[in-house]
């Protein structure tokens, strides 16, 4: 419950409280006056009539009894009736006029000594206070009778009830005036203290943007500056603590991290030293530039040369070292190191059970704690060593093996040069004879069985020259005694030579060659493809279907990146079987073809030399041959 | 009249040059192995051309262009007669061959050359 409510509530109920408990005690207090006064004067009036009656009484007057009474209720509004009894209690007047309540006779009596005695009636008119008082004294024996007078309570009722209004008025008045109270209390206090209880409240939950609204001036808008200049305090306190706390978190981040590295570096730095199949050592280095005590080893280090960890953090290098290396080296090897070079040198390690261990020792020199150390990781070259003498003794093997086969070479191509000179020399003397033969015939007569003896034994020496070609050609190419060219060459021009060549087997045989041969160039080997053009234009001819007469058509045309040369013939065909076998080595078509069965072999192994293919066409037998010749024309030639 | 080395150890391969140049009208003389050829040659004979075998006895006939060429430092003209192409490869990394003749070739191409180099 609000601050505010709760002093309104408590104030209202202390205001209604205290204006109901001091009309209560009014209301009484007058009350107990006004009756006092109304029995004091309604005796003093009774005991007028009584003592203004006495004669009129003795005298049994009635008429002056009546004007009395009558005279003497009129004298106050608020008497109700006045009437006199006798001494018996008989009624002698009164001023009710026709109609006397005889109920009322017994309700009140004077004092037994005659005195007054007031009663409390309550009629339909309202309060009525009967006095009754005794006429003449009892005490003397002249008791003459009694008089009774009755006034009525309104004027208690009226002052009760004006004291009641008033009463409430002051009680309403005071409640307004609370209220007006209230509401500076409310404006000048209970807000200014919730506010403040608000702006405590967001501070209490960490809210320190909180600001209160000052109003107007006094303690609680200095209150109220102070809170805020204390929140701004706070504020800046707080900010300085969060950059602090950034700064320190960030500094302990960093120094976190710096020790998740330091310790990972140092992991991957034992792990790594543990795990190197190498040796290392690091040692010290004595003041005299010499080689001190391990300071640290690996695992290899020690298995290395079959000493325990403890044992080679006793020794020194010089105790593991057993190469006679003299001071000269070693001062030489420790001044390079000081220059901050890495120096590597092979030495000998002496293991534990005598061995000799040859090392190739990688050192670096360092300062540990200020002092200068060495680390040195060995290698052992044992099998390198023995890899290198292996090496030498296959080099030396390698080299006399070398020189065999180039005294073999040197015998094979001696060989292929003699067996060419001798199969070509017969031959080429052959034609020399017959050419001479021919020149006799001529000058001396040639007749026509001449002529053909003549004929034949040139077109039989052509052919054995073109056999013995193709079989020392195919020797050379297996042997790989001739590579391929990638000369600029003009594609066209090497087949026009080639048809030249044959123009006079040609001509004598009645064929017809058509060419389509435009320029192109392209990058290869002319004279190994002259003899591909040879060895497929002499088919051709060879092939034809009649032994006079023939058409040959020779194109030249570019297909994407190759020139494609196809050489069409309408000589005997080829079937499927023999499309497939006519590269093999010796195959021939028929068994009287003359040749020696290499030819083709020899083209593809050229065609496919310089990065080219080869086929052939052919519907079937005696429907003709094309082959089909692709040829690169950037140059393809196969790289041993 | 010029004058025409033949360096040839087949009689019958030199009687064939004989019969085929005896009509040209020059001076020929025969050698029968590199040897003797150069001994025309360090005779001091006026030789304007050489046909040259290479497979020669004693003396082969790259051994004699060398010798010629590079020992002599002479421009004889020379045309290699060879029953291979291949042999002639060799002499052609020694020095300049003014002409090649395959043996089996009609002999009316070596007279052509011969005529090409005397200025026949």
């Amino acid at each position: 419950v609000k601050l505010r409510t709760k002093l309104v509530g408590g104030t209202i109920f202390l205001v209604v409280l205290l204006g109901a408990s001091l009309i209560y005690l009014l209301r009484d207090t007058l009350t107990a006056r006004l009756e006092t006064e109304l029995h004091r004067r309604g005796v003093f009036i009774a005991k007028f009539v009584a003592d203004d009656s006495v004669k009129s009484i003795l005298t049994e007057d009635t008429v002056s009894l009546l004007l009395l009474v009558e005279g003497s209720r009129r004298v106050e509004e608020d008497i109700s009736y006045i009437f006199i009894q006798d001494s018996a209690g008989a009624v002698m007047v009164h001023t009710f006029g026709d109609s006397f309540p005889i109920g009322l006779l017994r309700v009140n009596t004077p004092a037994p000594d005659g005195g007054p005695s007031v009663r409390k009636l309550t009629t339909g008119m309202g309060t009525i206070y009967d006095v009754a008082v005794g006429v003449g004294d009892i005490n003397q024996g002249t008791y003459l009778g009694s008089v009774r007078v009755g006034i009525l309570g309104k004027s208690i009722d009226e002052g009760v009830a004006a004291v009641l209004y008033n009463g409430a008025g002051i009680t309403i008045a005071c409640l307004l005036l609370f209220g007006a109270v209230a509401l500076w209390v409310d404006l000048v206090i209970t807000r200014n203290i919730e506010a403040l209880g608000a702006g405590t409240k967001a501070l209490g939950l960490g809210d320190l943007d909180y600001r209160i609204t000052v109003h107007g001036s006094g303690e609680f808008a200095e209150l109220a500056s102070a809170f805020n200049a204390m929140t701004d305090n706070i504020r800046r306190s707080e900010d300085k603590l969060v950059d602090l706390n950034t700064t320190l978190l960030r500094e302990v981040r960093d120094r976190t991290a710096a020790e998740n590295g330091l310790r990972r570096s140092r992991e991957r730095y034992a792990v790594l030293f543990g795990s190197v199949s190498d040796a290392i050592y690091v040692h010290a280095v004595t003041e005299g530039g010499r080689p001190g005590r391990i300071v640290e080893v690996n695992d290899a280090g020690c298995s290395h040369l079959g000493y325990s960890r403890e044992e080679m953090l006793k020794m020194t290098i010089d105790q593991i070292d057993a190469t006679e290396t003299d001071a000269t080296e070693s001062a030489e090897i420790v001044a390079r190191l000081r220059t901050g070079d890495t120096v590597v040198f092979e030495s000998v390690h002496c293991a534990r059970d005598g061995r000799r261990v040859p090392v190739e020792v990688c050192a670096r020199l360092f300062d540990l704690d200020g002092l200068p150390m060495v680390i040195s990781i060995c290698r052992d070259i044992s099998e390198r060593k023995r890899a290198a003498d292996d090496l030498r003794h296959a080099n030396a093997e390698l080299a006399r093996q070398n020189q065999e086969l180039t005294k073999l070479d040197r015998l094979r191509e001696g060989f292929v040069r003699d067996v060419s000179h001798e199969l070509k020399t017969p031959v080429a003397k052959h034609a020399m004879q017959l050419e001479i033969l021919r020149g006799i015939a001529h000058r001396e007569g040639f007749t026509p069985a001449i002529a053909k003896v003549v004929a034949v034994m040139e077109s039989s020496i052509r052919r054995q020259q073109q056999v013995i070609r193709n079989l020392l050609g195919l020797a050379r190419l297996e042997s790989g005694a001739r590579g391929y060219r990638r000369d600029p060459i003009q594609l066209d021009q090497v087949v026009r030579g080639v048809i030249d060549d044959y123009q006079p087997e040609l001509s004598a045989r009645g064929i017809v060659v058509a060419v389509d041969l435009p320029p192109v160039a392209i990058a290869s080997d002319a004279e190994m493809l002259w003899h591909v053009f040879s060895n497929l234009l002499n088919n051709a001819i060879k092939f034809q279907k009649h032994p006079a007469g023939g058409y040959i058509r020779i194109t030249l045309v570019i297909e994407g990146d190759a020139a494609v040369v196809r050489m069409r013939d309408e000589g005997i065909g080829l079937t499927a079987a023999e499309l497939a076998k006519v590269f093999d080595k010796f195959y021939q078509v028929t068994a009287s073809a003359e040749g020696s069965g290499v030819g083709l072999t020899i083209c593809r192994m050229i065609v496919e030399g310089v990065g080219g293919s080869i086929r052939f066409e052919s519907a079937g037998r005696g429907t003709g041959v094309t082959a089909v010749v692709a040829l690169p024309i950037g140059g393809g030639v196969k790289t041993a | 009249m010029k004058t025409l080395l033949i360096v040839e150890d087949d009689t019958d391969i030199q009687d064939y040059y004989q019969i085929l140049l005896s009509g040209l009208g020059v001076r020929i003389l025969c050698a029968y192995t590199g040897k003797q050829g150069l001994t025309f040659v360090d005779a001091g004979e006026e030789i304007d051309l050489i046909l040259l075998d290479i497979v020669l006895p004693e003396m082969g006939g790259e051994e004699f262009f060398q010798e010629l060429r590079i020992v002599r430092q002479a421009s004889t003209r020379v045309i290699v007669c060879s029953v291979d192409e291949k042999l002639i490869e060799p002499l052609r990394r020694i020095g300049p061959v003014q002409g090649t003749f395959l043996k089996g070739d009609p002999g009316s191409t070596l007279v052509a050359m011969i005529k090409e180099q005397l200025s026949l």
